[in-house]
């Protein structure tokens, strides 16, 4: 696409960089961990990153899922599906949950767009820094 | 559960089911059931609070739509290794596919019937440019929709585009219309995106295996 439109690829990032929405969902992931609460599903995050940047609206569902998957192909996020039947004894769908690995940290803190305050706030005890 | 949230829901599980049409099993399924727990999730959340059914029924569709060009970008991302490519010339001069080009158009082209008729009337404007970007907007979007539904069969990205730019800004000039024109607009993407067949589009069956091929 972007032999058609140049501005894409200007829009186009360079290896290893994060976007906005990638940090947010690595870092509301690492929050909720120190939280006691290291899994996550998509529409946990989506809450999370509302609250946290006291956004009016919820990250949409494609943008957030896309993060996900780039995410996690990228090694940041791994992932596992709920075991089916806990689902089916509450009666909902399936969760799949995520987490950010140790990558993952490591390229929230060495991302050059961090902000001080992302910094150390990955520098909390208990959560391993680069 | 009130209509408008029923709606909200359907539409979205619609179109993730068309935009994930024709990708491997595994990779469809997983995305289906990702957003049905999402669309779960945010009910009940809504419940919980006791949020107003109508606000939890316009943040879904909100999200569905704003979220619809990353899905449509994540879909060509999925369904490249399977893309087959071929026969796009030939499956877009079948009949079926000449009259839903023709169905898709028709809409657009009432958009700039009705663009064109603003333009020649005399709305109650206070400022001269606001009417004059207004006037040319409701004219420009579809005539770009169109174009870009033309060029798919040939220039499957380029026309891509322009579908997405031209048919996703004409759905958001007419805000109190979104029941009518967002539904539409999907539909004309979906169009668009078999149209193209610029990889694995919803009517095309996965390659088996991306490895071998002649």
């Amino acid at each position: 696409m972007g032999s058609y439109l140049p501005i894409l690829c200007a829009m186009r990032r360079k290896k290893g960089t994060l976007l906005p929405l990638e940090m947010s969902i690595l870092q509301c992931g690492i929050d909720l961990a120190v939280r006691g609460a290291p899994l996550f599903h998509g529409f946990m995050i989506a809450k999370e990153i509302k609250d946290r940047e006291d956004a009016k609206l919820l990250t949409a569902h494609g943008t957030l899922y896309k993060a996900l998957d780039r995410l996690q192909k990228s090694g940041l996020l791994e992932s596992d599906w709920e075991d089916p039947l806990v689902a089916a004894q509450e009666g909902r769908p399936r969760r799949r949950f995520y987490h950010v690995t140790a990558a993952g940290q490591a390229a929230l803190v060495q991302s050059p767009h961090v902000t001080p305050q992302r910094v150390s706030a990955e520098r909390r005890p208990g959560m391993a820094s680069a | 559960m009130s209509a408008l949230l029923w709606f909200a829901i359907a539409l979205t599980r619609s179109w993730t089911a068309v935009y994930t049409r024709g990708l491997p099993r595994d990779l469809r399924g997983e995305r289906r059931e990702e957003i049905d727990c999402d669309l779960w999730e945010h009910q009940r959340l809504a419940d919980l609070e006791r949020e107003p059914v109508t606000g939890t029924a316009a943040a879904i569709l909100l999200r569905l739509v704003l979220g619809a060009p990353a899905d449509v970008i994540w879909r060509l991302e999925a369904g490249a290794n399977a893309r087959s490519g071929k026969g796009t010339q030939q499956m877009n001069e079948t009949l079926p596919m000449r009259i839903g080009f023709v169905a898709a158009m028709l809409p657009l082209a009432l958009l700039v019937v009705a663009g064109v008729s603003f333009m020649l009337g005399n709305g109650d404007w206070e400022n001269d440019i606001e009417h004059w970007i207004w006037r040319t907007a409701f004219v420009a979007t579809p005539v770009i929709g169109g174009a870009g539904l033309w060029r798919c069969a040939t220039q499957p990205r380029l026309g891509m585009a322009l579908v997405l730019l031209g048919v996703g800004s004409s759905a958001f000039l007419m805000p109190w219309m979104a029941v009518v024109t967002v539904p539409f607009a999907l539909a004309i993407i979906a169009f668009a995106i078999k149209r193209s067949g610029i990889s694995l589009w919803p009517f095309n069956g996965p390659r088996p295996s991306a490895t071998g091929s002649a």
